[in-house]
């Protein structure tokens, strides 16, 4: 037995640990598979380092993770099956998801861990139950997370900065398609003495502009109603489709070709189907130039 | 008697899109492996990411794992996909998206775990605790060695820097470790402790 060899053995129990850099582990792989020592040992030490998992004290997972990690996969899961389509799709996801009376649920909650905002390098998942099913919409387009509407006036530079920090990183992740732009986060303003809260985002991408509106607190529909966006340019208004609500938390996808509208509203409309407004404008606000 | 879906089941439908069965999973495994990863990280937050990140890869590469061929093997895949991802997050390996090489993970888990008598967490569990304390009966050497390497992602070499100990050191420290931990694990197979 050579030096080499011998030394090549002794990488067992690090290779079983998973102590070995790729290259090491590579060539450990192709020694073990001609010696039968290594294959052996690796045999008795793998059910232990397969235990140590377990080894572990207990932790409660925070309040609110089982929603929020399943949103998040099965969002990823919608943004590759929905392709190029990019209806509305708020109502159609939150009844097709199979934990819809879950995410309802979390939408009701009080207490639900808010992550701060803090300076990370990577921010994956700070928004909260409130806006649970939001999430699904957001990931169609880039996973991109959103915090709770309330906390947004204070931390609306560091949602920015981190925003164009996922977008970078979705940029550089092959699996996303096409690098994001995020163009403008906007506030959208109650009217009329409503408690209504709203968060409008333009993301760019190479196949356009589109428009993710969420928003909480919403007067509660009746019948028919709905609620619908528009993007005005000079008072003149642009249907950008129509959205049901839960507990009064709703949200719309929306893409169009760049343009320069100037306004965005949100109106409670008899159906959903009118092409012009003709409601009360229950959440507004200027799209301020970029 | 409540009949459980294994493991391997879950991840056929998962692969078929089951979204339920992927809760299923997600129910059997948020505690264990939240548990684990915090272990690693010692962040409440990145813990979650972790484990987010876990589910992801699990719902994306389910399609590729082939599970007939004996249980214990999807939870052991798993843990491992979890380590990687959490040794990632520790190292912040600059901004480029986490390699968890999830389908690697899979062939080489594949090779290394037999049919496994414990099918249910509760089993595991109670093997964890054992093995908790066998752990603490190993010397400051061997626990300080195997925090490094297994609970923080160091590589034999960074260790041997980190500590100022030559390679052989960390090696024979390592495989002391595993020696006792080995012996102990015997011992409760023996006893019956573990079924
Ligand atoms: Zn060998």
């Amino acid at each position: 037995m050579t030096a080499a060899i011998e030394s090549l053995c002794d990488w067992t129990d690090l290779y079983a640990m998973g102590g070995l850099t790729s290259d090491e582990r590579t060539m450990f792989e192709e020694h073990m598979a001609g010696c039968k020592n290594c294959r052996e040992r690796l045999m008795a030490v793998a059910p232990i380092i397969h235990a140590l998992p377990w080894a572990v004290d207990s932790i409660e997972p925070p309040a609110g993770m089982k929603d929020r990690v399943l949103a998040r996969v099965l969002g990823v899961h919608e943004a590759a099956e929905a392709g190029e389509d990019s209806q509305l799709l708020a109502a159609k996801k939150l009844t097709d998801l199979p934990t819809a009376t879950k995410l309802e649920t979390a939408s009701t909650s009080k207490g639900i861990a808010i992550y701060p905002v803090a300076a990370r390098s990577r921010v994956l998942s700070w928004f909260t139950g409130g806006l649970a099913a939001a999430v699904l919409l957001l990931a169609i387009t880039s996973g991109l997370l959103l915090q709770r509407v309330d906390r947004l006036d204070q931390e609306r530079e560091a949602l920015t900065a981190q925003v164009a920090e996922m977008q970078r990183q979705a940029g550089e992740d092959t699996s996303t398609g096409s690098p994001l732009v995020v163009n403008r986060v906007i506030n959208l303003s109650p009217m009329n003495d409503l408690v209504a809260k709203g968060l409008a985002t333009i993301v760019i991408d190479n196949k356009g502009m589109h428009l993710i509106v969420q928003a909480e607190q919403l007067p509660e529909l009746q019948n028919e109603e709905a609620f619908q966006v528009w993007l005005l340019k000079g008072g003149r208004p642009v249907n950008a489709g129509t959205f049901l609500t839960y507990d009064g938390t709703g949200a719309l996808y929306y893409s169009f070709e760049s343009d320069d509208f100037d306004q965005i509203a949100i109106t409670k409309e008899p159906d959903a189907k009118g092409q012009t407004p003709r409601g009360e404008v229950v959440l507004a606000a200027a799209l301020p130039d970029v | 008697m409540r009949e459980t879906v294994s493991d391997e089941v879950l991840i056929r439908r998962i692969a078929a899109r089951d979204a339920q069965a992927l809760e299923q999973l997600y129910d059997r495994y948020e505690r264990p492996a939240y548990a684990f990863v915090f272990r690693m990280v010692k962040d409440v937050m990145a813990a979650e990411e972790v484990v987010q990140e876990m589910f992801v890869r699990i719902w994306n590469i389910a399609d590729r794992i082939d599970t007939d061929g004996g249980r214990g093997k999807v939870s052991t895949w798993m843990f491992a996909v979890a380590r990687n991802l959490a040794i990632d997050w520790l190292r912040k390996r600059g901004s480029k998206p986490l390699e968890a090489l999830e389908y690697d993970e899979w062939e080489r888990v594949k090779g290394q775990v037999e049919q496994e008598t414990t099918e249910h967490a509760v089993e595991r569990k109670l093997l964890g605790e054992q093995l908790k304390a066998a752990l603490e009966e190993l010397n400051e050497d061997q626990k300080q060695v195997l925090e490094w390497i297994y609970y923080k992602g160091y590589t034999q070499q960074e260790v041997a820097d980190h500590e100022r100990i030559p390679l052989g050191t960390v090696k024979s420290r390592v495989r002391l470790a595993l020696n006792q931990l080995r012996k102990r694990f015997d011992e409760f197979v023996r006893e019956g402790v573990w079924p």
